[in-house]
């Protein structure tokens, strides 16, 4: 009896060893993978819960946004802060007074896009068919993921993610952007300034002045940013993708930038032919 | 009062793991394993109304599991079938369920090893290489080679025991 246990264990760890498989098994990544199939479930039933615990308040939501319904398509104004609104995809925004979002009639056929001025923040419905796009008058916003909000007038856009994945891509100069939660971009399209803040790093680019600052920029997104900047495909080792750099260069050509980079961190970046 | 969010994803954190190498049991395949768990959690979604009448929703997610694998198999090509069910029914339910739990402990301390270690132990006992063609693949010693996988044998033991003493003694 003694010897049970480790005679069952031997055999288990032979099992496994078969089948294993690195990355697998694991509940973390599956729960990511079950989003899809329990969220909108889980977005209906709050909605429900919210409107049979405060019908009042679900009457002067109503009252305090105003919309207009054209053959063209949907426009919402928040007359007050805090106004929220359920797409027909059943995202999730609420809108600050002032806030206005438009979205036509072709909502939801190939894409979920909705164009906004003021400050809105986001809850979108998982889908990966159909990407959300929020449109700003100086930049685009694709949703990869769930949360966030984003202030705009027509001369700034600023983001800032709650939860998820999206991609931030400014009018001039244009690099997409991808941003994780903590993050916050904020860009002005006269100056063509784009400032990208997250805890422990931060990142400044200046289409106008050509200058660009890495403040502990991890490098796959510095090699993301120098490629579209210069308009080169750039190659990164895969194993030197998460070192940071930081640095700043004003007027560089891409060739010297690449050179001191490689001589910093001891790297292998290459710029293709 | 329905199953909340919450709640789910606790029974699906704590047991994701072993309901995989319960189905790998039966389907002998990590991937198809890890699908019919995925799905067996979205049916448990989609029934949370009714979860508050289930006595024990570990016995029922097994079982459950343990049905969607059977329908796999009965889909699947007839051939495919008679080589992958092997008696799997010789242990209880209690006993399944314990095994799944020990394998999965060994399948986390796997992912947990160095990698190195870890490569060269797979490639030992999963692949059963020999000492010597590891040690020429990697450009290590035998006696490396010898020494990471005794090592990696030993820390799954250890581990277990000591979590095994934990759950049963």
């Amino acid at each position: 009896m003694e010897n049970q246990p480790q005679h069952n264990i031997d055999e288990g760890i032979r099992f496994v060893v078969r089948y294993y498989k690195p990355n697998s098994f694991d509940s973390r990544k599956g729960w990511r993978r079950i989003q899809k199939h329990i969220a909108p479930e889980r977005n209906v039933r709050k909605m429900q819960v919210f409107y049979s615990a405060a019908a009042a308040v679900a009457l002067l939501l109503v009252v305090s946004v105003f919309y207009f319904t054209s053959s063209t398509g949907t426009k919402w104004v928040a007359k007050a802060d805090n106004v929220s609104y359920v797409l027909p995809d059943s995202s999730r925004v609420e809108m600050q007074q002032g806030a206005q979002l438009k979205y036509d009639k072709s909502f939801g056929k190939s894409e979920r896009r909705v164009s906004m001025l003021g400050e809105i923040s986001f809850a979108v419905a998982r889908n990966e068919g159909l990407p959300f796009v929020v449109s700003t008058p100086g930049a685009e916003i694709q949703v990869l993921g769930t949360e966030f909000t984003v202030q705009a007038d027509n001369a700034e856009t600023r983001l800032s993610v709650v939860s998820g994945k999206v991609q931030f891509t400014p009018e001039s100069p244009v690099i997409p952007l991808l941003c994780s939660a903590g993050m916050t971009v904020h860009y002005t399209s006269g100056t063509e300034i784009v400032k990208v803040v997250s805890s422990g790093s931060s990142m400044e680019i200046n289409g106008k002045d050509s200058s660009l600052v890495f403040n502990n920029t991890q490098l796959k997104e510095v090699v993301l940013v120098l490629s579209h900047f210069y308009n080169v495909p750039i190659e990164l080792p895969g194993d030197e993708s998460t070192l940071t750099f930081t640095s700043s260069f004003t007027q560089k050509n891409i060739i010297e930038i690449v050179d001191i980079i490689n001589l910093t961190l001891d790297t292998h970046i290459k710029i293709e032919k | 009062m329905p199953t909340s969010k919450k709640q789910f994803s606790e029974y699906y954190h704590g047991y994701y793991r072993q309901l995989c190498l319960h189905a790998l049991h039966f389907l002998c395949d990590a991937d198809e394993a890890e699908d019919v768990v995925q799905d067996t959690f979205v049916n448990l979604w989609d029934k949370r109304d009714q979860l508050e009448k289930i006595k024990s929703v570990k016995a029922y997610l097994y079982t459950a599991v343990r049905n969607n694998c059977l329908t796999r198999i009965r889909d699947a090509k007839p051939t495919t079938s008679l080589d992958k069910w092997s008696g799997e029914e010789l242990l209880t339910g209690d006993e399944q369920m314990e095994r799944a739990e020990m394998e999965a402990r060994v399948w986390k301390m796997i992912d947990e090893l160095p990698e190195r270690r870890r490569e060269i132990f797979l490639m030992a006992k999963r692949d059963g290489m020999r000492y010597k063609d590891i040690a020429e693949q990697t450009g290590l010693t035998v006696k490396t080679v010898e020494n990471h996988v005794l090592r990696a044998m030993q820390s799954l033991r250890a581990k277990d025991i000591k979590a095994y003493l934990f759950f049963f003694a």
